[in-house]
C-alpha cells in the first residue's frame, strides 16, 4: 500500500559537491512551503541561504556561501531562479523542484493608475445650436379660460445662437444672473414713519410681518403672544370632535365653549378663550376644519353631512363656474346689502348660485389662509325655515359658487324664478326671499334622470319670474326629448353654445351650409340649462377670433349667428 | 405692500405690546398702538 505520494527528483548539474550542494538548498527551501501548493514559487534570499549554509557547513564564509549559491542556480536553470526584489536576490523554486515560470500580470485592466493619475476632463466641442421649436400657448382671454387656451406651435426658425470657448461661456454665464436677480427682485421698502401710510395698509404691513413671526399667535384679525395662549388637553379636543359628530352639523366657537369647555357667555375671560379654541383648533387641521367668516366662527370635522347636491361633484361644479376667475366684483351701493337674482335651469337643478361679481361683493371673504369654505345661514321668512348652505371659495382653476340651495329651489322655486339675498344680523346670515304670486300653470323643462333627455312637465309654481328665462315648452319646444350634452362637450363652454345654436337657433342657411341664427335673449337661458355661462361669456365667445363659427349681425345688437364646420 | 416691512424698532414694540397685553388684540388695535407711539415721540 503505497502510503507517500511518489515525488519525482530534479536532477542537478555540475560536480557532485555541487550537485550535493544543490540538493541541500532544494531541501531547505522545501521545508519552507510544506503547505505551499507545489507550484507556488518558494523563495529564500540568497543571503541567508549563505548564513545558514556558513553555519551548519564551516567550509566558507555567508559572502562566499552567497557566491557559491548564484553560481548553483545558474548551473540548474530548471530548478531555481534569481530574482532581484527591492535590491534583495532571491532563490526561487517549487516543493516539485521546478523552477516556477515568471507570471506576467496584466495591467492593461487594473485601476491603480486611473485612480492615481486620473484623466484630464474633456473640453466639451461647443457647436451652434439651434433651439428647440415649442408650443407657445395664445395670449389668453377671458372667453378663452373656461375651455382652455388653443395650442399654438411657434412657426418662425430662432436664430442660432453662437456659443464661444468653454471658459468664455462660464464667464458669460456668471454675470448674467447678478443682473437678473437685481431686476427681478423689487427693493424692500422700509417704514419707518408710519404717518405716511393708511390704516388699511398699514394694517395690512402689520399682518404680514407678525404671521411671520413665530411668537405670534393669530387666528383671523387677533393676534396674542403664543406662550400666552391656553393649551386644550387632547381630551377636550376629543370631546369637540365628539360633539360636532354627536350635533351633526357644523358649530360655532361660541356653542362649542359652552356646550364642551363649560364657560358661561358671561365669564369673563369668554373672548379671551375664544381666541384660544379658535386658535387651538386651527392647529389641528387633520381634525377640524375652519369653515367661518369673520363674524360667525363655523367649526366643521370629518364625518358631518356634505352640504349640497350630490348629483354633480363638487370639483365639477367647481370647473364649471371657472369662468367666474375673469369677473371682476362689483362694489354695491352704499348701505346696500341685498342683491338680486334670476334663477337659471343649472342653479335650480343643484342648488348652487354663482359667486360671480355681485355676489361677492355682498358675501364674506375667506377669514383665515387656504380657507375651502365658509357655512352660511340662510333664513327663509315666507316658509320659515333656515337652513346651512355652504360657499365655497374660489381656488386657483376653479371658481366660487355657493351650495346647499337644492331643496330650497326644488320646493319653493321654478328656473326663471326671481329672488333677493340680503345680509341679515352679520356676514354668515342671510335672508332669501321670493316675490309670491298667484299659482301658475305651466309646462316647463325639467330632466327624465331615468332616460337621460329633457321633458316638458306641468308644474304648478307661486312665485315670480323674469320671463326671458323661463324655459317653457312654447318657448323652447326643441327641446322636447332632446338627450343630455356629453360631459366632453358639456365641459367646453364654446361646444356647449355650439350644441345650443344648434337646438333652439332657427336655420337661415341650407341643408348642404346650415346657419344657425339665435338671439342673445334666447341664448342664455338655453346654455344655462346645460352649465353656467353669463352673458359677457357667450358675447366674448362669438366675438373671439379664435371661434370663427360664430358671428354677430352687423345691424342688429345681441343677434348672432352659428356656422357648423363643413365635415 | 407685500414688500414693505416695518422697522425692527416698530416690530419690537408690537412685540412688546403683545406680551403685556393679557387678551387678543386685533389689527386695527396694534395699528393704533403704533400711531400713539409715533404721535407722543414726536
Amino acid at each position: 500500500m503505497q502510503t507517500a505520494e511518489a515525488r519525482s527528483e530534479p536532477t542537478f548539474a555540475g560536480s557532485k559537491k555541487d550537485q550535493a550542494n544543490a540538493i541541500d538548498t532544494l531541501n531547505v527551501i522545501r521545508a519552507t512551503g510544506r503547505f505551499f501548493p507545489k507550484s507556488a514559487p518558494l523563495r529564500a534570499s540568497i543571503s541567508s541561504l549563505g548564513a545558514y549554509f556558513a553555519s551548519t557547513h564551516g567550509e566558507r564564509s555567508a559572502e562566499e556561501w552567497s557566491t557559491y549559491l548564484e553560481k548553483i542556480v545558474k548551473l540548474n536553470p530548471d530548478v531555481f531562479l534569481l530574482e532581484q526584489i527591492d535590491d534583495v536576490a532571491y532563490l526561487v523554486t517549487t516543493y516539485d523542484g521546478v523552477a516556477p515560470v515568471p507570471q506576467v500580470v496584466d495591467e492593461s485592466h487594473l485601476l491603480a493608475e486611473r485612480f492615481a493619475a486620473p484623466r484630464p476632463i474633456p473640453v466639451a466641442q461647443l457647436e451652434a445650436r439651434k433651439r428647440a421649436r415649442v408650443a407657445q400657448l395664445a395670449q389668453a382671454e377671458a372667453s378663452e379660460l373656461v375651455g382652455g387656451p388653443s395650442v399654438e406651435v411657434v412657426d418662425d426658425e430662432m436664430d442660432e445662437v453662437e456659443l464661444g470657448a468653454a471658459e468664455d461661456l462660464l464667464v458669460a454665464s456668471a454675470e448674467v444672473p447678478v443682473i437678473a436677480e437685481e431686476q427681478r427682485e423689487e427693493p424692500t421698502a422700509i417704514v419707518t414713519d408710519v404717518s405716511d401710510l393708511s390704516d388699511e395698509i398699514l394694517a395690512q404691513v402689520i399682518a404680514n410681518q407678525l404671521r411671520d413671526e413665530v411668537s405670534v399667535a393669530n387666528f383671523g384679525d387677533e393676534w396674542m403672544i403664543e406662550e400666552k395662549v391656553s393649551r386644550l388637553s387632547r381630551g377636550d379636543l376629543r370631546r369637540t370632535r365628539e360633539y360636532l359628530i354627536e350635533r351633526n352639523e357644523p358649530l360655532t366657537d361660541e356653542v362649542l365653549l359652552q356646550d364642551v369647555l363649560g364657560l358661561r357667555p358671561n365669564a369673563e375671560n369668554f373672548s379671551a378663550m375664544k381666541f384660544v379654541l379658535n386658535y387651538r383648533l386651527s392647529r389641528e387641521q387633520r381634525e377640524f376644519e375652519y369653515v367661518g367668516t369673520a363674524e360667525q366662527r363655523f367649526w366643521s370635522t370629518t364625518g358631518l353631512p356634505v352640504i349640497g347636491t350630490t348629483k354633480r361633484k363638487a370639483s365639477e361644479i367647481g370647473q364649471d363656474y371657472r369662468y367666474l376667475l375673469n369677473e371682476a366684483s362689483v362694489a354695491l351701493p352704499a348701505g346696500e346689502n341685498v342683491v338680486e337674482h334670476v334663477l337659471s335651469f343649472y342653479e335650480y337643478q343643484y342648488g348652487v348660485l354663482p359667486l360671480d361679481g355681485v355676489l361677492s361683493a355682498l358675501l364674506p371673504s375667506p377669514e383665515i389662509p387656504d380657507q375651502r369654505a365658509a357655512i352660511l345661514v340662510f333664513e327663509s321668512p315666507q316658509t320659515y325655515e333656515t337652513f346651512f348652505a355652504e360657499l365655497r371659495f374660489p381656488t386657483a382653476n376653479r371658481g366660487g359658487y355657493i351650495a346647499g340651495l337644492d331643496r330650497f329651489f326644488l320646493e319653493n322655486l321654478v328656473p326663471g324664478a326671481l329672488f333677493t339675498i340680503e345680509r341679515n344680523e352679520n356676514d354668515g346670515r342671510y335672508l332669501i326671499e321670493y316675490l309670491p304670486v298667484s299659482g301658475e300653470d305651466r309646462k316647463l323643462l325639467q330632466v327624465d334622470e331615468k332616460r337621460g333627455r329633457y321633458v316638458f312637465r306641468p308644474m304648478t309654481f307661486y312665485c315670480a319670474t323674469q320671463e326671458d328665462m323661463v324655459l317653457s315648452e312654447n318657448r323652447f319646444p326643441q327641446f322636447a326629448n332632446v338627450p343630455l350634452l356629453e360631459e366632453r362637450i358639456r365641459r367646453r363652454p364654446e361646444l356647449a353654445l355650439s350644441a345650443t345654436f344648434e337646438r333652439i337657433g332657427e336655420q337661415v342657411g341650407s341643408s348642404d351650409a346650415p346657419k344657425f341664427m339665435a338671439i342673445l335673449d334666447d341664448l342664455v337661458p338655453a346654455c344655462n340649462v346645460e352649465r353656467p355661462m353669463s352673458a359677457d361669456l357667450i358675447r366674448s365667445l362669438i366675438t373671439s377670433l379664435d371661434f370663427p363659427a360664430f358671428s354677430t349681425d352687423p345691424d342688429i345688437e345681441d343677434v348672432f349667428y352659428y356656422e357648423p364646420a363643413k365635415s | 405692500m407685500d414688500n414693505m416691512h416695518l422697522s425692527s424698532e416698530h416690530i419690537t414694540y408690537l412685540l412688546t405690546v403683545l406680551r403685556n397685553s393679557t387678551h387678543p388684540m386685533t389689527t386695527q388695535e396694534l395699528v393704533k398702538a403704533l400711531r400713539d407711539r409715533a404721535e407722543s415721540s414726536r
